[in-house]
């Protein structure tokens, strides 16, 4: 198995939402936010505007897992991911109200769960986001990875005043 | 069955009745092509010629192209009305979020009409569409509204659209204006809404949209990407947005004299930069939905300049009035949004102003004690709110640029720079452009008094252009190859417009529409649509969509007459700079004019479509129309009576 991560630099998001276009145009052949298995969610405090995507950030205890009352959602052996097993699956929703994350949905038709795949390997999401704010990166890299972006940030901050 | 790529339905509004209905948008994809194109139609079908634009028999036609949520740049939405400013064709067209989110409600096009008694907002979710009261939200900021109508409705993933202050008191040149930083500003659609009462429309949605074949249109799209991402000026645009350019464009135009300085002091000698802005506040990236590039700036800095802005809102009130105070200029072009007015009207009407007052026309009196000398912030400040509110020289103001200076008089005509009675964009002026015959000629023509439609005049001078590669490519010419010729420029003017219209029609960004190459856009309709179209049937939509725009001015009593510029464009040579010598000779330009109406089809001499180019082009109705009603409609504009007895034709098929 591989022990990669998805790594998400939500100072790099700019809210374009190529991700959810290409993601539902990958796993479900139209373009429709509601149906990526990511998703951007944008705050607009007071003048400011914040965008946020996320998706399923693979727990190794995954709650989605342990709480699906069917056994419908298992391991990819290969990448790691959540696969759900749509025959299994009743469309209960348990893993909706576990997931800390809110990366998990139901599709009302056909009524199962559906979350990231990984696109078996090669993230659609990843392969388009201009602005890498997505990465699917070694686990032990993710850390240290968002770390450095933070201080470049905050130094590029320091020195201009612009955020990147 | 729903044609790919669309949403599939096309909602109308009837403000006065409250009547709410849906009609299928496929009869109208056939003969016309998406954003632009099936907007023209609706409006054409909907329209009374001879109204009066701020009356209920106006019609609001807002719509979303084929790649309005697909993730090839842009995502515009494009609003067609009969404009307050021009008395003719209104369009204008804005990014950001909308046009995704009314795909993904399920709706193409909204068509408004009548007029609601009380102020009302739209809101629209999925299948729910409601008229509700908007009392609460009139006078409020087009920054403040979106937030409370999210609170009230309880979505805070609706996209607004909205008017401001200027928009509720019918300022001639009122913008629509979407959230932070997006904006239809020209030709004043924003005092249509004003004038029906309707302050804003909400929107969300969470259906899909279905593709031909989603797997060849994901691997087009990552060329797409590819080709945006790696092109130079956009990395620009990705990095620094569009003022470097800008400062280019200025330090070219500023070789070249405008004016003579009566007092010695050149006021362009240390010209105001636009890098200035971005440079000295703080700010991070702002786009539109699918789009890589990010063009735009989300200044954080503090409650008087947090805002989003891009493009002429920059160019405008720095530029253009010669301010050296960025706080000053970021704060104006906000108040713009907020205040939702058209920053080009505004901006050239603040720079008129600070000609008259420098020429001594007018003074402090006359502007109720503001001083209008050039590049002073403050000024500029108060002369927004004043229009906004209609108050004192605003009130004046307010009524567009060619009723104020009939009010000033006193010469004040002269320094007015307006084609079909609207200020035009400063890359059009005597200074300059008599130089570029090209710019001349598509500012003359277009239906909305301004080149934006073609930007020849700009694309022949910044080398940041990214329109120039296309209008290259499809004109078969080079866009600043001698620019002083009147050679082979109406063939570059049509090419221009068409590759804009392509542009406005499929909802893609007219920045981006020459990177993407109009090739490419074919192969990605074609994938997506699953209908095979080659960049002739592109350019064929485009052609009968110009034709059919003129058709409805020409319907509207609009003669070739009408097609010119100021006076001052005429006999008078560029007086200095690598242009000096450069003039506008009006015989020269009536000749390109008559080349540019035989190669679009239309009459030589009156610039209106033939019937052989209407029927060929599957419009045999609306030569009949034209035969009734154009000629009718000329006749009352000749005999000065108002209103129109001849019926309209309705609503009809293309073919």
């Amino acid at each position: 198995m591989v022990d990669r991560a998805i790594a998400i630099d939500y100072d790099k998001c700019v809210g374009c939402r190529i991700c959810e276009i290409v993601c539902s145009l990958r796993n479900t052949g139209e373009i429709n936010p509601a149906k990526s298995r990511i998703r951007v969610v944008r705050f607009e405090p007071e003048g400011n505007a914040l965008s946020f995507p996320f998706m399923c950030m693979k727990c190794v205890e995954a709650p989605c897992k342990s709480i699906c009352p069917t056994g419908a959602i298992s391991d990819d052996p290969i990448t790691g991911a959540r696969l759900i097993d749509t025959d299994k699956c009743i469309g209960c929703s348990a893993c909706v109200y576990a997931c800390p994350f809110g990366a998990i949905s139901i599709d009302r038709v056909p009524g199962v769960a559906f979350t990231c795949n990984l696109c078996g390997g090669d993230p659609t999401c990843v392969q388009f986001c201009p602005r890498d704010a997505i990465q699917y990166l070694d686990r032990n890299e993710v850390s240290i990875r968002l770390a450095r972006s933070r201080l470049e940030n905050y130094v590029t901050f320091a020195n201009t005043g612009t955020e990147s | 069955m729903m044609p790919f790529l669309y949403a599939g339905t096309i909602l109308k509004i009837d403000l006065s009745t409250g009547e709410i209905s849906r009609i299928p948008i496929t009869p109208y994809t056939e003969c016309f092509l998406g954003g632009s194109g099936v907007n023209i139609k609706l409006f054409y079908d909907h329209i009374h010629p001879g109204g009066d634009p701020l009356s209920p028999e106006n019609v609001l036609v807002f719509g979303v192209g084929p790649f309005g949520a697909s993730g090839i740049s842009g995502s515009r939405t494009e609003v067609t009305a009969k404009s307050p400013e021009t008395k003719l064709l209104g369009s204008t067209n804005f990014g950001g979020f909308f046009a995704s989110e009314l795909k993904f409600a399920g709706y193409d096009h909204i068509i408004v009409s009548g007029k609601s008694k009380t102020p009302v907002y739209l809101w629209i979710d999925n299948e729910l569409v409601e008229i509700r009261d908007a009392s609460s939200l009139w006078g409020a900021d087009t920054y403040q509204a979106p937030e409370l109508i999210r609170s009230e409705i309880g979505q805070p993933d609706a996209k607004i659209v909205c008017i401001g202050p200027a928009g509720e008191n019918l300022v001639r040149f009122a913008s629509v204006q979407h959230e932070m930083g997006h904006g239809g500003g020209r030709t004043g659609l924003g005092t249509v809404m004003g004038s029906k009462n309707l302050k804003a429309i909400a929107v969300h949605g969470t259906k899909g949209l279905r593709l031909a074949n989603s797997a060849i249109f994901l691997d087009l799209a990552t060329q797409a990407k590819n080709l945006v991402e790696s092109d130079p000026r956009n990395k620009l645009l990705s990095r620094s947005g569009v003022t470097p350019g800008l400062d280019d464009q200025n330090e070219f135009w500023l070789g070249i004299s405008v004016t003579d300085v009566p007092n010695g002091v050149d006021p362009r000698a240390n010209p105001p930069k636009t890098q200035a802005i971005p440079q000295k506040f703080s700010h991070k990236r702002a786009g539109c939905y699918g789009c890589p590039v990010q063009c735009m700036e989300h200044y954080l800095e503090d409650e008087v300049t947090k805002g989003v802005i891009s493009c002429e809102l920059y160019s405008v009130f720095v530029q253009q009035v010669r301010c050296h105070d960025s706080a000053a200029s970021l704060q104006s072009a906000i108040l713009c949004q907020k205040y939702g007015l058209d920053a080009v009207s505004t901006g050239g009407m603040i720079t008129w102003l600070m000609h008259l007052y420098e020429q001594g026309i007018i003074t402090d009196k006359d502007t109720d004690g503001i001083p209008m000398e050039w590049g002073n912030g403050q000024s500029m400040i108060k002369i927004i709110e004043k229009i906004a509110h209609r108050e004192g020289i605003g009130d004046i103001l307010a009524e567009g640029i060619v009723k104020a200076s009939a009010e000033i008089g006193r010469g004040s005509e002269a320094y007015v720079y307006e084609v079909k009675n609207m200020i035009v964009f400063d890359h059009l002026h005597p200074g300059w452009s008599p130089y570029v015959k090209a710019a001349c000629l598509a500012a003359a023509v277009g239906p909305r008094g301004d080149n934006i439609r073609s930007l020849s005049s700009w694309s022949a001078v910044s080398r940041h252009s990214s329109l120039r590669d296309g209008i290259e490519e499809v004109a078969g010419r080079k866009v600043d190859s001698e620019p002083d010729s009147y050679e082979g420029k109406p063939e570059l003017v049509i090419a221009a417009e068409d590759l804009i219209t392509i542009a406005d029609m499929l909802s893609v960004c007219k920045w981006q529409v020459g990177i993407y190459t109009p090739h490419l856009l074919a192969q990605l309709f074609s994938a997506g649509s699953g209908i095979p179209t080659s960049l002739e049937d592109l350019f064929n939509y485009a052609k009968r969509i110009r034709t059919m725009e003129r058709a409805y001015e020409a319907c509207e009593g609009h003669m070739s007459d009408q097609d010119t510029l100021p006076k001052s464009f005429f006999n008078n040579p560029i007086k200095r700079g690598i242009w000096k010598g450069g003039v506008l000779e009006p015989d020269r330009f009536e000749e390109m004019k008559r080349r540019y109406y035989t190669l679009r089809g239309w009459d030589p001499d009156t610039g209106i479509p033939t019937e052989e180019t209407l029927r060929t082009m599957g419009l045999a109705y609306v030569a009949e129309d034209l035969k009734a009603h154009g000629k009718s409609q000329r006749e009352i504009l000749r005999n000065g009576s108002a209103g129109s007895e001849v019926s309209h034709g309705g609503s009809r098929n293309c073919n």
